[in-house]
């Protein structure tokens, strides 16, 4: 299901509060994102487990059902 | 264990680089699938590909399993590695040829 990308920006921000979040629109389709986080919720986190923990925050929101969510994740 | 779940353990478990994609090597659905395959080309290493659309079973366990809701994914020695950004980000740094190299997995 299509998701503005302020709205996905919105959920992240709420799920990872003092976090910095960019979000690039690959498609323009509301379907297709590629989100920058960087967000002290990820110390000592290996890439996979970031992902997993953005995949989990997503999974609890109906809405952000995205059909290809790219990620850049950081801890700091 | 589910027979699902028991099938996709005994594919982890019998191929040494385990990718589930959309499509096949030869015509991949997804930009994503594709990068994983051109990476796979590059590195000329043997893996074994699950077309996860003919196999939607599979794609919603391991969606759980792994908390990973998109295709691709990959394993490599039993480990789950993620998708196509961390493999991608891993071969542009060239962790990936290490972790190969590593794991004894050599070029084919």
């Amino acid at each position: 299901m299509p998701l503005p990308p302020d709205q996905l920006r919105d959920i992240l921000a709420d799920k990872f509060p003092g976090a910095t979040i960019q979000i690039d629109d690959l498609a323009g389709d509301n379907d297709h994102y590629r989100a920058h986080i960087t967000a002290s919720q990820f110390a000592g986190l290996s890439r996979v487990q970031m992902h997993q923990m953005v995949n989990r925050a997503l999974a609890d929101t109906p809405a952000a059902s995205i059909h290809a969510l790219s990620l850049v994740t950081k801890s700091g | 264990m589910t027979d699902t779940r028991s099938e996709i353990q005994n594919l982890i478990s019998s191929n040494d680089i385990l990718i589930y994609m959309r499509g096949t090597p030869a015509a991949p659905r997804c930009g994503f699938s594709a990068t994983v395959v051109e990476i796979m080309k590059r590195l000329n290493v043997p893996y074994h590909a699950v077309n996860a659309d003919e196999r939607q079973d599979h794609w919603a366990e391991l969606a759980e399993m792994n908390e990973w809701p998109t295709m691709p994914q990959i394993y490599i020695k039993g480990e789950f590695m993620g998708g196509c950004d961390i493999l991608k980000e891993m071969f542009l740094s060239g962790e990936l040829q290490q972790v190969l190299a590593d794991k004894g997995i050599a070029a084919a």
